[in-house]
């Protein structure tokens, strides 16, 4: 049973979970699982990134009977993380408005040098994920989804419900606004 | 373009992997999935209740509200005098059975 769901696609086996079939549902889990960890942790830091995980995965196991299929099922899943997201940085928002700026070490849990890593490396991820957080959240977003995560750019608009168009406008300032700033911290690109 | 490419070269040199999930994660996810669609479904019974209930009352309403404004008072009030003066009337024999006499 499980050998034949391995086979299936997603729209077969997002049938069977329908069907009431949770096992099903864990192979959905296994296939997706780390690219929505990866976004996740890309949008909003290593804090209860777990928790995030498996909001998403619950949120789509409770939406599944309104999935059409139309769309793929991961451009779908993708929105919901984006959504979750959203949602966990509002939070996160609310929680820290006295504080003028939230440290990009707290989001991200940036290493420290303890495995040796040459410093120059550090700096750079240190510079990098400061930047990002400099970025307002729409460039930030289609940023880390094109630049980072490799999605297409229609995949994008697809799960921003936004035009393809607008995309490409947001990529362009957030790439400039990117370059200007590490520019300014003395990266050489 | 060339200066694109080497933004992009750099961020995914200097990109951040996400921490490893916990090992309890997928089993704590598959132990809180309750079955899609098979729960009773109680929001759209109460739904058609609630509107039933609100048609029931708007029926209820208009009818009310007919009947006020069906009833004049003064007309109702001339009607009644009428009858009772036509009542009174007819308590009076209108034919002299006295001195009746059949043709």
């Amino acid at each position: 049973m499980v050998a034949k769901l391995q086979v299936d696609s997603d729209n077969d086996v997002i049938q069977q979970c329908i069907e009431g079939n949770t096992n099903a549902f864990r192979l959905l889990y296994q296939r997706h699982q780390s690219k929505v960890r990866s976004l996740l942790f890309q949008m909003c830091g290593s804090e209860a990134l777990d928790d995030l995980v498996q909001e998403v995965f619950l949120r789509a196991w409770r939406g599944l009977k309104q999935f059409r299929r139309s769309s793929q099922f991961s451009t779908w899943l993708y929105r919901i993380t984006w959504n979750v997201a959203t949602d966990q940085r509002r939070s996160f928002a609310k929680r820290n408005e006295n504080h003028t700026q939230v440290e990009v070490e707290q989001l991200f849990n940036l290493p420290e040098n303890k495995h040796g890593s040459p410093l120059q490396t550090l700096h750079y991820q240190d510079v990098l994920y400061r930047g990002l957080a400099h970025l307002s959240f729409d460039h930030r977003t289609v940023i880390i989804l094109h630049d980072l995560e490799e999605l297409p750019q229609k995949e994008i608009a697809a799960m921003l419900n936004i035009p393809i168009g607008t995309v490409k406008s947001r990529l362009f300032h957030a790439r400039s606004a990117l370059r200007q700033y590490l520019e300014a911290q003395g990266v050489e690109l | 373009m060339k200066e694109d490419e080497s933004l992009v070269r750099f961020l995914r040199t200097y990109r951040l992997d996400p921490p490893p999930a916990n090992d309890q994660l997928e089993e704590r996810l598959m132990s809180q999935l309750k079955p899609v669609g098979h729960s009773f479904p109680w929001i759209k019974i109460g739904m058609a209740m609630g509107l039933m209930v609100s048609l029931l009352a708007l029926g209820q309403l208009r009818r009310l509200q007919t009947a006020t404004n069906t009833i004049d008072y003064e007309q109702l009030e001339a009607s009644l005098l009428q009858s009772w003066e036509i009542s009174s009337r007819s308590e009076e024999p209108s034919i002299d059975l006295f001195n009746y006499q059949e043709n």
